[in-house]
């Protein structure tokens, strides 16, 4: 049986989709546009990938789940959690850095990194065999080891393909992900630098790899001053 | 199954709707909320809402069609909130809608907000007539809209706060909880709705709403006050102040128009003194009013799948596959 894989993308300001066959890509659309993830999304899906998707069912769903700015971010997590409900298969995340780390293989270590928007960039450090080995991190450029050649293109589906690729079909915990457990490792500077959960060659559930917490710019609401001098009957 | 099967996601705000009707039924209306989330902030993080959104889509869905007895490929069609609303939330509706959509091969439809609002009622009490007045209320929005047979058209609409903020403002004066619509209602029981005289605000013959001078004028009398307060005659006085406004901005609106049946919807349609004052002055002014019951009032999946249903019916084209998800949806659409 064919192992048909569509690969959703949405970590930068691409939205990029593919569709592969056995690893080997037979269609793939992509669109650069940071405000305009949802737009493309379905413009793209029912120009170039629908037609693709004669023969062969689609098997299973892999997406990248970041880091990268939220909102376009949720757009394709929820776009291929979406699809693999209603077509019944597996969906699976991959964390967008290693996916490009994959495809980008260096002959030492390397770093890749993305904008995180707010003046700071999410990175991870991996080894030649594109093994994470440190990180994702997201905060000031500075913190990135010196020294290190860095990778900073944006992701693409393909990449995710490509990452798939690196665990062998036969894996049986191929489509078993390990759950997100991101610690919030906040330094008291308003959660700037937060990190690091997982590394190595590790396949996700299709959830976000939040590396802020949701409530960074709003305080609990405190009791009104004016109804100090009040007694309420 | 007999009859057209129209899902509906609804993701406007802090609530994730799916509602699935069948024909002209409604057979589930499954609702996921953050409220709980938010409440200790007073009001809605738009961030805590969306990532709400996303972990609540699929458990969500999967509920909805138990609840019908429908499996996803029975559904015919697609329909999705498109806007107004938040547009980080919207956006995990819309592209959950548009991978539906893509993923069984059928059409989409995003749908504006307001209309559903107004269009949900025929779930409750049957096929509406060809024009109505909607007098929409909630945390989000304060609008008066009039559906007709070829489209919509604002004829009002909050310059400021919404009514439903506007109760979360005093409550928030009046140390009651988040949210404040029904806190406010349940202490105004004990209360005398004429004790303060508050502002109406905006005189003459607009039919645009203002809150923020009535929030205004509730702060300073309660700063001017000292010791004992009687906060249910507080509460009375300003629910007095808002549902008056609301009921007599939206029988103008019938009558400017000569439509004469009103639905009223939201959050706020849940209020029982506006309940009351609407209903007795469209009475006296010939008018039918219709309000859904709470629970199709604020937001949920049902009034989406009611105005897909709707669409469906009457022949309209599906949404191109680029529709956006807009915060500030041109109210003239009713979908895309
Ligand atoms: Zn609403």
């Amino acid at each position: 049986m064919v192992e048909r894989i569509l690969a959703v993308e949405t970590s930068s300001a691409w939205t990029s989709l593919a569709v592969a066959d056995d690893g080997v890509v037979i269609a793939e659309a992509e669109h650069h546009d940071a405000r305009g993830h949802v737009e493309a999304i379905g413009a793209l899906f029912a120009d170039t990938i629908a037609p693709a998707l004669t023969g062969p069912p689609v098997t299973g769903v892999v997406c990248g789940v970041g880091p990268g700015p939220y909102s376009g971010l949720r757009v394709g997590i929820a776009y291929a959690r979406a699809v693999a409900l209603a077509w019944q298969v597996p969906v699976v995340g991959v964390c967008s850095l290693d996916a490009v780390a994959a495809a980008n293989r260096q002959p030492g270590d390397y770093v890749v990194a993305a904008d995180a928007r707010r003046r700071e960039v999410y990175w991870a450090v991996f080894d030649p065999t594109g093994a994470r080995i440190d990180g994702p991190y997201v905060g000031n450029a500075t913190e990135i080891p010196t020294g290190l050649p860095v990778v900073g293109v944006p992701a693409h589906a393909r990449d995710l393909i490509t990452f798939l690729a690196t665990r062998s079909a036969s894996d049986p915990a191929r489509w078993d992900p390990t759950p997100i457990g991101v610690e919030l490792d906040d330094h008291g500077d308003g959660g700037a630098r937060t990190a690091r959960a997982l590394t190595g060659r590790t396949l996700l559930t299709a959830q976000p790899l939040y590396l802020r917490s949701a409530d960074v710019t709003v305080s609990p609401r405190a009791s009104h001053p004016v109804t100090a001098g009040v007694t309420w009957t | 199954m007999t009859g057209v099967v129209i899902l509906g996601i609804e993701t406007s705000c802090d609530e994730t709707g799916i509602g699935i009707v069948v024909g002209e039924e409604l057979r589930a209306n499954a609702l996921a909320s953050s409220v709980d989330e938010q409440a200790r902030f007073g009001g809605v993080v738009p961030e805590i809402a969306s990532r709400a959104h996303l972990e609540a889509m699929v458990p969500t869905i999967e509920r909805a069609c138990a609840e019908a007895g429908v499996a996803l490929t029975d559904v015919d069609a697609i329909a999705v909130t498109s806007g107004p609303g938040l547009v980080g939330s919207l956006l995990v509706g819309v592209s959950t809608a548009k991978a539906l959509g893509a993923a069984l091969a059928r059409p989409v439809y995003g749908v504006n907000h307001l209309a559903a609002h107004v269009v949900v009622d025929e779930l409750e009490h049957g096929p509406l007539p060809e024009s109505v007045i909607g007098l929409l209320v909630s945390g989000g929005h304060t609008s008066l809209i009039a559906v007709g047979p070829e489209g919509m058209e604002a004829l009002g609409q909050t310059l400021d706060d919404a009514a439903g903020e506007a109760f979360d403002k005093v409550a928030r004066l009046l140390d009651l909880p988040f949210p404040g619509g029904p806190a406010i209602d349940e202490c105004a029981r004990e209360g005398n709705p004429e004790a303060i005289a508050f502002p109406r605000a905006l005189g003459g013959d607009t039919l645009d709403f203002s809150f923020s001078g009535l929030k205004t004028a509730v702060l300073r009398w309660l700063t001017a006050q000292h010791g004992e307060v009687r906060r249910a005659d507080v509460a009375a006085s300003f629910q007095e102040a808002v549902a008056d406004v609301l009921s007599a901005r939206a029988l103008e609106a019938c009558r400017c128009t000569g439509v004469d049946h009103l639905v009223v919807g939201g959050g706020v349609a849940a209020n029982s003194r506006l309940r009351a004052l609407v209903t007795e002055r469209a009475d006296r002014a010939g008018v039918q009013v219709r309000i859904p019951r709470p629970g199709l009032c604020t937001d949920n999946g049902a009034m989406v799948a009611a105005l897909g249903a709707r669409l469906v019916r009457t022949g309209r084209a599906p949404s191109p596959s680029d529709f956006p998800a807009t915060s500030s949806m041109a109210v003239g659409e009713i979908a895309r």
